[in-house]
C-alpha cells in the first residue's frame, strides 16, 4: 500500500477587521434606509460621547423664572433655550443630549448582558440536548409567557431601588442610579435572556450537523470550545441583526420604566422620565413632552433601519 | 354659647377696637371662649363698623340625587389613629366631632351645645346636645365623649391627638421596665384621675394640667371623631354614628357609598368617594367627562387645565398646609443643630415656591408657623446663603461638605419637585443629596423611621398647635425625634396664653429656636383648591380639605 501525500489546500486568510468593517460600511451605503437609521444612531452617539464638549447648560440647573418656556425663547442671560425648559426651568437640549449617554449606557449594557446570558443558555440548550435542553427551554418558556413589561414591573417592585433589597444595596454607600441601573439591567435580562436563549437554540441545532462541528468533535475538542469557538461566532449574523432591535426594544423598555418612576432615580436626565414629570401639565407642556418623545422615537427608529438594512446585506452575503 | 362672659372677652373687644387683632381673630377667640360665632361677629361688627356678613342660607338647594367625589379610598378601620386627612372625609359623614372649624377657621360647637371655659382656662365645660343622638336610637351622651377622648389619649392605641393634648391632659409615667439600652421605658396616663369628669349624661368637664386656649380647636383634630363605644374604636360598614349618612359600601382604593339617613339633615340621596388613584390625569379626565362631580384637591399642574373646564368652578383657598424636609436629631449627621442650619441655610424657600408650586402660596420661614396664624411673628429670616452653610459644616467637622439621602414620595408631584429643587440648591453649599423616592404607600409605613424625609403637613388653625403635634417631646407624630426642653416650656406657655400679643412673642421666642436648632428645612406654604361642577351646591372649600356632606347639594343634570 502507498501513501500518497495530497498538498494541503491553502485556507483563504480572512480579511482584517477595519476591512471587513469598511466593507459592510460600504455596502450600508448603498442602502438609504441603512444610512439615514446609521445616521440618526451615528447622531446620538456623538452626542452621547462629547456631551461634555458642546456649550450646553448644567443639566441639573433649575432656573424659577424660565418655568416650561417654549423653544428659542430667551433666557434672562440672553442666551437661547433652543429646545425650550421643562417644569423647573431645566434646559431641555441640554437633558436631552446628557440623557442620551445614560439611555445609550444602560440601554446597550443591558442589551449586552441579556444577550451574554441569552447566547450562553442557547448554546447550552442546543448543543447539548437532552435535560439541558429540556430545562433550558422550559425555564425560557416560563419567564417568556409573562408579557415583558409585567415581568419588568414584578422585578422592579420587588427588587428594585424602592424594595427592601434596593434599600440595603443603596445602604452600602452604591450610588442611586448605580443601584438602579443593576436592578433594570437585571430585569431586562430575564424578560430578553430566554427570548435570545430560544434564537440561538435554533440557529445551534442547524449549525451542529454541520461538518466543521464533526471534525472538532474528531479533533477532541471539549464542548466549551465548541460552544464558544465553532458555534457562537458562526450564529452571529442573525444575532447582530436581532442585537440592533432588541437595542431599540431595551430603550423603549428603559423609557417606559422612567416613565412610569421605576428607571433611574431623579434628578438624573432620564427621557422616559422626562415626559413623565410634565405630562400632568397636559397641553401647556406639550413642548417638554414633544423633544424627549422625538429623542426616543429617533434612536429607536434608527436602530430598527440600521437592523433591516444589515438584514438586508447579510442577506447578500 | 355661654351665658357668662369670659374675663378675657372684654380685652378682645379692646384689642378689636386699638386694632391689635383683626376682626376674624376676635370672632375665633371670643367663639373659643364661649361666646356664640353670631354673637361674636356682631360685636366685631360694631366695634369695627363692618357689616356682619350675611350667612350663606341656601334656601332653594335642590333636594335628592347623587354625589360622585373623587379621591382616595384608604383604609379606614381605625379612624383614631388616622394621618391623612381624605381617611376623616370617609368617616366624617357618619361619625361628629364634639366641636366644628369651619371654613372661616371659627371654632364652633357641633356635638356639643356650648362650652364654658374657666378664667384660668384650666376648666373647660362641655354641654352635649339634648338631641344629640346615634343612628341607633341612643342618646349621644358625656359618657361616649368621655370614652372617645380616654381612647385617643391612650398611649396604646397611638393616636396624634396624643401630640395636642399631651401639655395639658397627660403625664410621662415610667413603665418599671428599660429598653435595650437600658432606659427607662415610659409611658402616660391621664394627669389627674379627675381630669376627664362626667358631670351629667350631658356635661362633661375637662379639668386640665396647665392652661390651654385651644381646647375646642382641637377637640376637632381630625382622627379625634366621636365613636361608638360598643364598636371599641373600630369602624366598618354599618357602624353606628350621629352623623346624616350611613356607610353603606366600602371598598379600599375604589370606593365608599354613603346613603342619607331619612329625615336626616341634608340634601342628597347618597354621596360618593371614588378611588382614581394616584394619577392627578385620571382625575382631570374624570371630572371632564363628568364621571365625578368633583375632586377632594387638584394638583398644581391642573390648575390651569381645570380653568379650562367651562362646567366646572375653582374652589382656592391660603392655608398653611405645607411640607418640610425633616431631620431625626438621633441620627448623623443631623444630630448636629450646625448641620441642620446649614440645610436651611442653604434652601431658597422662594425659588422652591416657583418651581415646586408655580409660586401659588407663600415661601416659607424654616419654622413651621405661617404668617395666616394668628400667632404668627415676623422674625428675621435666614435667608439663602449657602457660603455660611459651607462655614457651618466644616466648623461641624465636615469641610468637604456632607453626602446625605432624603425620602420623598411622588405624590402629589409638587412633592418631589420640591425636593429636587431643594437638593439642586443645597449643592452651592456643600450638601450633596441622594433622592429615594419611594411608592406613597411604601414612603407612608416607613415615614417616622427613615433619618431624613419629606413629610407633608396639614393646616392647622393656630401656629401652636402644629408644633406641639410635631416637635414636642416624644409625641407619636415627631418624626424628627426632636427634643428641647426650653421649646416644651415654651409651647406649653403659648398653649395657655390667650393674649394674642403675647402669645406672639412667645411664638417668636419657639420660630427663633426652629431657625438656630430645629429639625426641619421648609420650603413653602402652598394654596390648595378643590374643582366641582357648577351644579354642585353648597361647597366651600375649607383649608384643611374637609368635605362635610350634609351641606352639599346637586342639581339634576
Amino acid at each position: 500500500m502507498t501513501v500518497t501525500s495530497v498538498p494541503a489546500t491553502e485556507m483563504p486568510k480572512r480579511r482584517p477587521l477595519l476591512l471587513r468593517i469598511l466593507k459592510s460600511i460600504t455596502l450600508l451605503r448603498e442602502s438609504y434606509v441603512g444610512m439615514f437609521g446609521a445616521v440618526l444612531v451615528l447622531f446620538w452617539l456623538v452626542m452621547a460621547v462629547g456631551a461634555d464638549l458642546f456649550p450646553l447648560r448644567d443639566p441639573l440647573a433649575q432656573s424659577a423664572p424660565d418655568l416650561l418656556k417654549p423653544a428659542l425663547s430667551l433666557a434672562p442671560d440672553g442666551t437661547t433655550y433652543w429646545l425650550g425648559t421643562d417644569d423647573k426651568g431645566r434646559d431641555i437640549l441640554s437633558r436631552l443630549i446628557f440623557g442620551s449617554r445614560l439611555v445609550l449606557f444602560w440601554s446597550v449594557l443591558a442589551t449586552v448582558v441579556a444577550y451574554a446570558v441569552g447566547m450562553l443558555l442557547g448554546v447550552m440548550a442546543g448543543y447539548r440536548g437532552g435535560w439541558w435542553d429540556e430545562v433550558i427551554s422550559f425555564i425560557g418558556n416560563v419567564f417568556l409567557s409573562f408579557p415583558p413589561m409585567v415581568l419588568f414591573l414584578v422585578i422592579l417592585t420587588n427588587f428594585g431601588p424602592t424594595s427592601s433589597m434596593g434599600q440595603y444595596i443603596g445602604s452600602l454607600g452604591v450610588g442611586s442610579t448605580v443601584v438602579s441601573g443593576v436592578i433594570i439591567i437585571v430585569a431586562i435580562t430575564f424578560g430578553t435572556a430566554p427570548q435570545v436563549a430560544r434564537i440561538v437554540r435554533g440557529l445551534v441545532l442547524d449549525l451542529k450537523t454541520r461538518d466543521y462541528i464533526a471534525a472538532a468533535e474528531v479533533r477532541g475538542e471539549s464542548p466549551l470550545y465548541i460552544m464558544l469557538v465553532e458555534l457562537l461566532p458562526n450564529a452571529r449574523g442573525p444575532l447582530i441583526v436581532d442585537a440592533c432591535l432588541r437595542l431599540g426594544y431595551v430603550i423603549i423598555a428603559i423609557a417606559v420604566l422612567g416613565f412610569l418612576s421605576l428607571g433611574l432615580p431623579p434628578p438624573e436626565p432620564d427621557w422616559g422620565k422626562m415626559i413623565a414629570e410634565v405630562r400632568g401639565f397636559g397641553a401647556m407642556a406639550s413642548n417638554a413632552m414633544i423633544w424627549p418623545a422625538m429623542a426616543i422615537s429617533s434612536l429607536v427608529l434608527g436602530l430598527n433601519l440600521l437592523a433591516d438594512a444589515l438584514r438586508e446585506i447579510s442577506l447578500r452575503d | 354659647m355661654s351665658d357668662k362672659e369670659h374675663i378675657w372677652i372684654p380685652k378682645l373687644k379692646q384689642q378689636l377696637s386699638d386694632k391689635k387683632i383683626d376682626r376674624r381673630e376676635f370672632v375665633r377667640y371670643a367663639s373659643l371662649l364661649g361666646m356664640s360665632s353670631g354673637a361674636a361677629y356682631m360685636w366685631a361688627g360694631k366695634i369695627t363698623g363692618q357689616p356682619l356678613a350675611p350667612p350663606a342660607m341656601a334656601q332653594d338647594m335642590p333636594k335628592g340625587g347623587v354625589l360622585k367625589i373623587a379621591q382616595r379610598i384608604p383604609k379606614v378601620d381605625n379612624p383614631h389613629t388616622f394621618s391623612w386627612v381624605y381617611d376623616s372625609n370617609v368617616v366624617r359623614q357618619v361619625c361628629g366631632y364634639l366641636t366644628r372649624t369651619g371654613v372661616d377657621n371659627v371654632t364652633r360647637p357641633h356635638l356639643c351645645e356650648k362650652w364654658e371655659a374657666s378664667e384660668d382656662l384650666k376648666t373647660w365645660t362641655l354641654h352635649i346636645k339634648k338631641d344629640a343622638k346615634w343612628h341607633k336610637g341612643e342618646d349621644f351622651t358625656a359618657e361616649h365623649a368621655a370614652w372617645n377622648i380616654k381612647h385617643c389619649l391612650d398611649p396604646k392605641v397611638g393616636s396624634s391627638v396624643v401630640g395636642l393634648m399631651k401639655g395639658y391632659m397627660l403625664k410621662d409615667v415610667d413603665t418599671g421596665t428599660k429598653d435595650d439600652k437600658g432606659n427607662a421605658v415610659m409611658t402616660t396616663e391621664l394627669w389627674d384621675a379627675n381630669a376627664i369628669e362626667i358631670k351629667d349624661p350631658k356635661t362633661l368637664v375637662l379639668n386640665l394640667a396647665q392652661a390651654q386656649v385651644a381646647v375646642p380647636e382641637h377637640l376637632f383634630h381630625y382622627p379625634f371623631l366621636m365613636l361608638d363605644p360598643a364598636e371599641n374604636g373600630a369602624f366598618a360598614v354599618g357602624s353606628n354614628g350621629t352623623e346624616s349618612f350611613e356607610l353603606v359600601e366600602l371598598e379600599i382604593s375604589r370606593k365608599a357609598v354613603f346613603k342619607r339617613r331619612p329625615d336626616a339633615p341634608g340634601y342628597l340621596d347618597e354621596l360618593h368617594f371614588i378611588d382614581l388613584g394616584d394619577n392627578p390625569t385620571a382625575v382631570a379626565g374624570a371630572l371632564a367627562s363628568k364621571q365625578v362631580d368633583g375632586i377632594y384637591q387638584g394638583n398644581i399642574e391642573q390648575f390651569d387645565l381645570y380653568k379650562g373646564m367651562p362646567h366646572v368652578d375653582i374652589h382656592q383657598v391660603v392655608t398653611a398646609q405645607t411640607a418640610v424636609a425633616r431631620m431625626q436629631m438621633t441620627q448623623k449627621p443631623f444630630d448636629d443643630p450646625k448641620v441642620r442650619k446649614a440645610i436651611r441655610l442653604a434652601t431658597d424657600p422662594a425659588k422652591c415656591l416657583q418651581i415646586a408650586h408655580k409660586g401659588v402660596g407663600e415661601p416659607a420661614e424654616h419654622h413651621h408657623v405661617c404668617s395666616v396664624h394668628p400667632d404668627y411673628k415676623k422674625i428675621e429670616p435666614l435667608g439663602y446663603k449657602p457660603d455660611e452653610a459651607k462655614k457651618l459644616l466644616a466648623e461641624a467637622g465636615h469641610p468637604d461638605g456632607i453626602d446625605i439621602e432624603i425620602f420623598c414620595k411622588p405624590d402629589p408631584s409638587w412633592e418631589q419637585a420640591a425636593v429636587e429643587a431643594m437638593a439642586e440648591q443645597w449643592k452651592a453649599g456643600g450638601i450633596r443629596a441622594k433622592i429615594n423616592v419611594l411608592p406613597s404607600a411604601k414612603f407612608w409605613e416607613v415615614w417616622t423611621e427613615v433619618p431624613f424625609g419629606f413629610t407633608e403637613w396639614t393646616h392647622r388653625p393656630l401656629g401652636f398647635m402644629v408644633l406641639a403635634l410635631a416637635y414636642r417631646t416624644g409625641v407619636p407624630w415627631n418624626e424628627s425625634r426632636y427634643s428641647n426642653k426650653q421649646f416644651d416650656e415654651l409651647l406649653n406657655k403659648a398653649e395657655g396664653t390667650l393674649d394674642v400679643d403675647k402669645r406672639r412673642e412667645i411664638l417668636g421666642e419657639l420660630e427663633t429656636i426652629m431657625l438656630e436648632d430645629g429639625p426641619i428645612t421648609q420650603p413653602l406654604w402652598r394654596s390648595v383648591y378643590a374643582a366641582y361642577d357648577k351644579r354642585v351646591q353648597g361647597f366651600e372649600i375649607h383649608p384643611t380639605l374637609y368635605i362635610f356632606g350634609e351641606q352639599l347639594a346637586v342639581k339634576p343634570a
